[in-house]
């Protein structure tokens, strides 16, 4: 039975449900985080090419170049290194090779900036396409529709870095609005506290939305289409309730689903994705270190970004999956 | 009357106090490096990004005029080499203090050397000094001895790259910890740094000296050079140290942007692994080098004259250069046919397959990544079958290095050197035997001749520049004519500056000097 009043059991039962659901889903993402870490190990490990190497620099005699690798641990054997680096990473101890700093201290920034953006991007851009998708789907084939459409074309064929570059050429360098790269000032840490924060935030932003509301507006726009032809929606049309709250308290609620992937999945690209436009803007995330860390064999830096990422997507997901099973009953967890 | 001449006179004085006040007055200059920097200190690395900001934060003993390149005065006043050629006694400037209040003693000057050398440390820059670095002695508070292991006119160049540390701090607080709060004698003072975002240096004010007039520097890596370009003309920025050829080409009819160029001194290669055939027959080397009209295409790939042929691995304007002859006599005229011919003599040799397929190794940026397409183009008119692979770096340098495989992975590789001020640079680490050995970075080739082996060694340990002029010129046409590098080209070194920015020098050893013996920079407001 396809949707029904939206909670179609007890308050008490759905809590209890998902209260094992998720301690059972915890349960799962550290076997699959404690895999990642010695999959992400080995692949270091087994990447030609080593930190001291690089740091060492062309025209290096090569016992100069042993010498660094024997002093930076490179040396030890593979099961020592991994435990070095797994405890490291829990302890807090574990350094960057190429920044030597602790990991927490390198990333922090870092990881704030691109929280920051992505957040930013996510909301303004579900914010903007779910009423374009709606408008979209309702005023199908007129104006309002074509339109719409034509920006969603652009949005997803125009490369992200070209977006950026052009943002700052019209109103960086033409108009002067805006500042042309970086992250503007921030408190604690957190640009969007500042104005000058929100004015460095605009055209990496508005780069990555683009995109991302052109994605979502279609989806919206077919999920909900779809959604308008099921039975339940005749049903209250012929209840008698009014056209708007037929679409927006009972279609729309139902139309999420395929959105809310979408969501998932654009927090996925916004950190792999999101590396050209942090070069391009030289806006500092994790993105760009990432990149960085790859280029300077970082492995310590590697290991630890990519567990920390992968933490921050079993998060997501996890909080996606409840958010499906408040929003659509019919989703039960056993 | 002449109280009337005094109170003018003092006017007169007072306004030019004042003018001068207002130069001083401070301001914040920023410039922007493509690759953030790394370290804090020199014996950790001296990757391009951090040696600017190590020359920001420390001294050196003797420092080299941008404009005539010859070793000047900085923390040593004066100098002299013995009779021995080998033992430099320098005199050190008195009263000079590091940026935490400590004196800047001859036992300072020791401590820099000895921690490079110890092989404790494990320093990259430990080899380019043991190789010619005997022993650093403090024979007084202000007096060091330099001692070399032979003669070698060319140690001022390292001389001048090593920055004096504190001693008593380091051992106080140990290197890594020196690192995150780097302390020197130089014209400005570590502040803060936000990887990825911002370095910030504050004026020293006490700096021995001169004052420096700008009152806080900033360095923003921003990765993107057009970018760059942008903030440089909406004033984000006021200095950028490289450029795009498209954009130099666009900012000569700024008025707002001062460009600065000055020959590069980067070299820029094709080198044959000599290990491998075809590759150590001097006829492939010629075909290759006939079947590509190198000239034409740097013109082509580098608009605005960015960038020059090269014909031998010295700049052209460095002193022992034999750029006429080279060009002249040793650089082969474009000629597919003569290129084909000695192919089909290899082949039919066995020395070659026909469709043996030849891979031209090159790190991702553009520049060599180019230069190994214009490569592979002309050679592919020729007949060879030719595939350019670019290869990130941390994956290049295992395979220069030959790790795993003596025979090395490559075929062909663009490369770049960058040397500074003197021959001995351009010529000893790329082409002297003692460098033909599995895992060197610098004769990746493994060229070997024992005449260049004694031409080199006699050049370095000679100490009559024309002498060293008349050995480095036959060193060069032997190593040339040997084909077993191509010479590519050296790209013209550019820095623009903003319109704030007064007083900006050039330096082509492509620090950015802000305070020194030339230049006190400052800003407007």
């Amino acid at each position: 039975m396809s949707g029904a009043p939206l909670l179609g059991r007890s308050w008490a039962e759905t809590r209890k449900l998902m209260g094992s659901y998720f301690v059972r889903r915890v349960l799962q993402s550290l076997f699959v985080l404690l895999a990642l870490s010695l999959i992400i190990f080995f692949i270091l490990k087994a990447a030609p090419g080593n930190i001291a190497q690089i740091m060492a620099g062309i025209g290096a005699k090569l016992e100069d170049i042993a010498a660094l690798e024997e002093r930076m641990g490179l040396n030890s054997p593979w099961p020592v290194q991994y435990w070095r680096f797994l405890r490291g990473f829990f302890t807090g101890d574990l350094r960057s090779a190429a920044f030597n700093e602790p990991l927490l201290t390198v990333m922090s920034r870092r990881l704030l900036a691109s929280a920051e953006l992505g957040v930013v991007v996510i909301l303004f851009s579900v914010l903007l396409s779910i009423p374009a998708g709606i408008l979209s789907a309702v005023r199908r084939n007129t104006i309002w529709d074509y339109a719409i459409t034509v920006f969603a074309l652009a949005g997803i064929s125009v490369p992200v870095f070209w977006i950026a570059l052009l943002l700052m050429i019209v109103f960086g360098s033409w108009l002067r609005w805006l500042p042309i790269s970086g992250r503007g000032m921030d408190i604690g840490g957190l640009s969007i506290l500042t104005l000058d924060g929100w004015r460095h935030l605009v055209i990496p932003a508005l780069s990555l939305m683009l995109v991302q509301m052109a994605m979502n507006a279609r989806l919206m726009r077919s999920s909900l289409l779809e959604v308008l032809q099921q039975d339940y929606v005749t049903t209250a049309r012929s209840k008698g309730l009014r056209e708007v709250r037929v679409i927006l308290r009972h279609a729309v609620r139902n139309a999420l689903n395929p959105v809310l992937t979408n969501v998932g999945l654009m927090t996925q690209m916004l950190f792999a994705g999101a590396i050209l436009t942090e070069t391009v803007t030289a806006w500092p995330g994790v993105g760009r270190l990432v990149y960085q860390a790859i280029v300077m064999r970082d492995e310590p830096l590697l290991f630890g970004l990519t567990l920390v990422i992968a933490i921050f997507f079993q998060i997501t997901y996890l909080a996606i999956d409840l958010l499906y099973a408040y929003l659509d009953p019919v989703i039960v967890y056993d | 009357m002449k109280t009337k001449m005094l109170l003018a006179a003092g006017l007169l004085l007072a306004l030019l106090a004042q003018g001068a006040l207002a130069q001083t007055a401070g301001g914040t200059f920023t410039f922007a490096l493509a690759k953030d920097a790394v370290n804090m200190d020199y014996i950790d690395g001296d990757d391009h990004s951090s040696s600017i900001i190590h020359h920001l934060l420390y001294d050196q003993l003797i420092q080299f005029d941008p404009v005539t390149q010859i070793p000047t005065a900085e923390l040593a006043t004066s100098w002299e080499l013995a009779e021995d050629g080998v033992t430099l006694t320098m005199h050190l400037q008195e009263g000079i203090t590091f940026h935490n209040g400590e004196a800047l003693t001859a036992e300072d000057v020791v401590y820099s050397f000895d921690r490079i050398l110890d092989e404790e440390n494990a320093s990259p820059m430990r080899g380019k000094f043991a190789e010619w670095l005997e022993d650093v002695v403090a024979v007084d508070e202000t007096t060091i001895q330099i001692v070399h292991q032979f003669p070698f006119a060319a140690s001022f160049l390292y001389i001048a790259e090593l920055h004096i540390v504190p001693m008593d701090l380091m051992e106080e607080v140990g290197r890594e910890a020196f690192a995150l709060a780097p302390v020197g004698s130089g014209p400005f003072v570590y502040t803060e740094w936000v990887k990825g975002e911002r370095l910030v240096l504050d004026r020293n004010d006490v700096y021995w000296m001169k004052t420096p007039n700008l009152e806080r520097v900033v360095m923003r890596p921003i990765p993107e050079l057009t970018v760059q370009a942008l903030e440089l003309e909406t004033g984000g920025i006021d200095l950028m140290t490289e450029m795009a050829p498209a954009d130099y080409v666009r900012l000569q009819t700024s008025d707002d942007v001062t460009l600065f160029t000055a020959s590069g001194a980067t070299y820029y290669y094709i080198a044959f692994n000599l290990a491998k055939a075809p590759f150590n027959d001097i006829r492939f080397r010629k075909a290759v080098y006939r079947s590509v009209d190198l000239t034409g295409a740097v013109g082509a790939v580098f608009q605005g004259n960015t960038a020059t042929r090269a014909f031998g691995s010295l700049p052209e304007s460095l002193w022992a250069s034999d750029y006429d002859y080279l060009r002249e006599n040793v650089a082969l005229e474009t000629d597919l046919d003569i290129a084909r011919d000695l192919i089909s003599e290899l082949v039919d040799e066995g020395v070659m397959d026909k469709d043996q397929e030849i891979v031209i190794w090159t790190p991702t940026d553009d520049t060599r990544r180019n230069l190994g397409t214009v490569m592979a183009t002309g050679m592919q008119q020729a007949g060879l079958t030719v595939r350019v692979q670019p290869t990130d770096w941390g994956t290049f340098i295992p395979v220069l290095l030959r790790d795993g495989n003596p025979e090395g992975d490559w075929d062909i590789i663009v490369l770049g050197w960058t040397g500074n001020s003197d021959p001995d640079n351009y010529m000893f680490p790329m082409f002297h035997g003692s460098n033909a050995i599995i895992g060197t970075t610098s004769n990746l080739a493994l060229y070997q001749n024992d005449a260049v082996d004694v031409l080199l060694d006699a050049a370095r340990r000679a100490s009559d520049q024309s002498v060293r002029e008349t050995l480095y010129v036959e060193a060069q046409r032997i190593v040339f004519a040997s084909y077993v590098q191509i010479p590519g080209f050296f790209k013209l070194l550019i820095n623009a500056a903003g319109p704030r920015v007064n007083g900006y020098i050039l330096d082509p050893q492509e620090y950015v000097g802000l305070c020194n013996q030339w230049t006190n920079v400052y800003v407007d407001d």
